[in-house]
């Protein structure tokens, strides 16, 4: 039996308004917004864990955070908050106009765990190693945020300002993400590679969406988003490497510049996951891959 | 060892009212208990078992309105209103009776500490697909953890039709 439940609380706001509510009150001790819970229950079995003494806003009672929209005319899709990577990889309209989302959310623990998790815990949490942000970010995710007052938008490639730091005040929360199909002639790649198939935190968990116009032997990349997890604070749209290769025709030797750039974007550490060298490693050659493919 | 700060705890015990297994059940607890502890020990359902507290390994399955979910890692407050299945539950249903037969026959259980959760599992994998390809009942399992078995034997008993 674990002793924190004595020590920490939770409310059940009724719905959006009443938690925006809750959340504009908070003095001294702010509330924590608690989503799916499959990162903070792990937290809580720490004894001096950082929620002692606090209390959380339990998000699952809201409607409005639930469901997701796709708007097939333009190409938009809206995901509120709550949405599980279960109810998000299953959907046949997502696993087809946007399968980077549909591979990046199968690829969240596994199954009992997608059941539970949400897209906006998995942004909020913030792990520089998390699965849906490179993805999200290369479908030029914004993020609508909302506080009693006020509705802001914000790109999700302008959101982490370092390690576990937002662009997110304590009464504000985010409500939905808005991601966007990318034209015709885009090449997509994702891969996140772990230990084992399920159940790993990445070492690397890169995305990439391309688009390219020209023959084969003159391909020129018009657009590429390239988002990459686990080698950073926080996960990392490459604009340096991104800049270079745009409009630049793809040769042996501007992929080999291009490779160098994002190389000195990235910087991997050492930690119990893996190794700085084979971090670098492998961003580059599956990065140098992608690019030969196109 | 636990050392709790305060005598007189600020966070009040609240009434939440659930089903298990068909029966409606009705709780008095502090709202952050976990689930698989109200399971195992105020309700006395030991079936569901605590493997990493972390929702690693998938012993503490269960079935929450029909959706396969780690215990260890629901605040009770959240099942207010829920219709909650563990393995006793599905002990007496006929497809799971025919499982637990074939993990007998084929060595599919030899501690049977993660039994309960790999049979949970293969539940939620059977309603979706009957007759699952060895691919799809790896995947489908691939949140459940075993010391004893190396897997294969659990694959086979759900596979063979016996």
């Amino acid at each position: 039996m674990k002793t924190y439940a004595k020590e920490i609380n939770i409310i059940r706001p009724k719905n959006l308004d009443d938690a925006l509510q809750l959340l504009s009150k908070q003095h001294s001790a702010p509330l924590i917004p608690f989503a799916g819970g499959t990162d903070i229950m792990v937290v809580l079995n720490k004894e001096n864990n950082p929620y002692i003494g606090k209390t959380f806003i339990d998000l699952s009672t809201i409607k409005e955070l639930r469901s997701f929209k796709f708007n097939k005319e333009k190409s938009i899709l809206e995901i509120n908050a709550m949405c599980t990577a279960g109810e998000l990889k299953n959907n046949p309209s997502i696993q087809k106009n946007f399968p980077m989302l549909a591979e990046a959310t199968n690829q969240v623990g596994a199954i009992a765990i997608q059941n539970r998790a949400t897209i906006g815990g998995n942004i909020i949490n913030a792990s520089p190693a998390a699965d849906t942000p490179p993805a999200l970010m290369c479908y030029n995710a914004i993020l609508t945020i909302r506080s009693k007052k006020k509705e802001r938008k914000i790109a999700l490639s302008d959101f982490y300002l370092g390690y576990k730091k937002l662009d997110l005040r304590s009464d504000e929360l985010l409500t939905s993400i808005t991601i966007y199909k990318p034209e015709k002639n885009t090449k997509e790649f994702f891969r996140k590679v772990g230990a084992r198939k399920a159940m790993s935190i990445s070492k690397i968990v890169l995305a990439i969406a391309a688009t390219t116009s020209g023959k084969k032997s003159e391909k020129l990349i018009n657009k590429i988003n390239i988002a990459i997890g686990s080698v950073a604070a926080s996960t990392l749209k490459c604009r340096k490497t991104e800049e270079y290769i745009t409009n630049k025709k793809l040769t042996n030797e501007t992929i080999a510049h291009a490779k160098e750039i994002f190389s000195n974007e990235i910087s991997p550490i050492d930690d119990i996951r893996s190794t700085s060298q084979y971090r670098r490693k492998v961003s580059e050659n599956l990065f140098e891959n992608f690019l030969q493919t196109l | 060892m636990n050392v709790i700060k305060k005598d007189n705890s600020r966070v009040k015990k609240q009434t939440i009212r659930f089903t298990v297994n068909g029966k409606k059940t009705k709780i008095e607890t502090y709202p952050m208990m976990r689930l698989i502890d109200v399971l195992r020990e105020e309700l006395l359902l030991t079936g569901t078992k605590e493997g990493c507290s972390e929702g690693e390994c998938g012993a503490c399955s269960v079935l929450i309105d029909g959706v396969l979910s780690n215990s260890c890692l629901i605040p009770i407050i959240q099942m207010e209103g829920k219709k909650i299945v563990t393995i006793e539950g599905i002990a007496n249903e006929t497809q799971a009776k025919k499982l637990m037969q074939n993990f007998l026959k084929n060595g599919g259980a030899q501690c049977g500490f993660c039994t309960p959760g790999m049979i949970l599992a293969t539940k939620n994998l059977l309603d979706k697909i009957s007759t699952p390809t060895l691919k799809e009942v790896r995947e489908a399992l691939s949140g459940n953890l075993c010391r004893c078995t190396g897997y294969m034997k659990i694959f086979s008993s759900i596979i063979k039709k016996n």
